[in-house]
């Protein structure tokens, strides 16, 4: 089995750093292209009771924002023997991490255990068990350097 | 990065793939494969007292992973092999504890999305919640 291409979910939390940290020496360990992902989760009450123009104009902040976060991600000079991706999308984690898995053909998903909220992310009905039990390849799963003990 | 990595398997013929991800990335970091066998134990045939019930198993099991492991060693991976007895998903995650596995690499079903909820009690979801390792699943 090659693996060619990586695709790294990120949130920017403390705690996907350590995955993306993994998705970087696993891309560089095979040779592989790394894809990093960042989905913008929309706030359940846009477009339900908020102009839409307003809405929109949100979302185009919410994304530039996510944009340019997920440009320091990776530090140029660590890029330098990887090619590295960047994308942003929105809509729901889950469903957006498999769905942009199955475009690029991805070989390797590999995420944090916990996200933003320092929840633990396998819980039921968590992102990354969503994407554990849907995606159609491989997941690596990261869990905090300080459960690790 | 991943220098020890712990394979479970059962006795099927499945586990190629993750076989195979294992193999690639016990060589790209210089590392070693363990694959492990759980002998599920039945609650009231215990393996101390009834060593003859489960010897069967066990051996069993040994041949099944001696084959995996001339398999990888073919690959030029340096393999071990271990048979435990137990309950899967606490011994697999104890036992990665014990020798410091830094991976687990695990088959992991695919999942009927008309019914998602129906991977919820494997082995390999309860391995990824309860592991202090990465784990990777594979399918």
């Amino acid at each position: 089995m090659d693996i060619r291409r990586i695709l790294a979910p990120t949130d920017f939390s403390e705690y996907s750093r350590d995955a993306i940290r993994y998705a970087h020496e696993l891309a560089q360990t095979f040779g592989a292209t790394l894809s990093l992902l960042h989905v913008v989760e929309l706030p359940p009450y846009l477009g339900e009771f908020t102009p839409s123009t307003m809405g929109e104009d949100l979302l185009g902040d919410l994304e530039r924002q996510a944009g340019a976060e997920l440009a320091q991600v990776l530090p140029q000079a660590q890029e330098a023997a990887t090619e590295v991706t960047r994308s942003v999308v929105t809509g729901s984690p889950s469903l957006k991490i498999v769905e942009t898995a199955e475009a690029e053909h991805a070989d390797l998903i590999v995420m944090a255990t916990h996200g933003r909220t320092g929840l633990s992310h396998l819980m039921v009905g968590s992102v990354a068990e969503r994407v554990v039990r849907t995606a159609p390849c491989p997941v690596l799963t990261i869990r905090p350097a300080a459960e690790k003990a | 990065m991943f220098q020890k990595i712990l394979v479970p398997v059962d006795l099927t013929d499945g586990h190629q793939p993750a076989l195979d991800i294992a193999a690639r990335l016990a060589q790209g970091n210089d590392g070693e494969v363990t694959l492990l066998h759980v002998v599920e134990v039945i609650a009231e045939v215990w393996a101390a007292d009834d060593r003859e019930f489960y010897a069967r198993f066990e051996q069993r099991a040994r041949d099944h992973l001696a084959r995996l492991g001339h398999a990888l060693e073919a690959r030029g991976v340096p393999r071990r092999e271990e048979v435990v007895f137990g309950h899967r998903a606490p011994e697999i995650v104890r036992y990665a504890g014990e020798i410091g596995a830094d991976l687990i690499v695990l088959t992991s079903h695919r999942i009927d999305l008309q019914h998602p909820s129906a991977g919820w009690g494997t082995v390999s979801y309860k391995v990824g919640i309860l592991a202090q390792c990465p784990v990777l699943l594979v399918k």
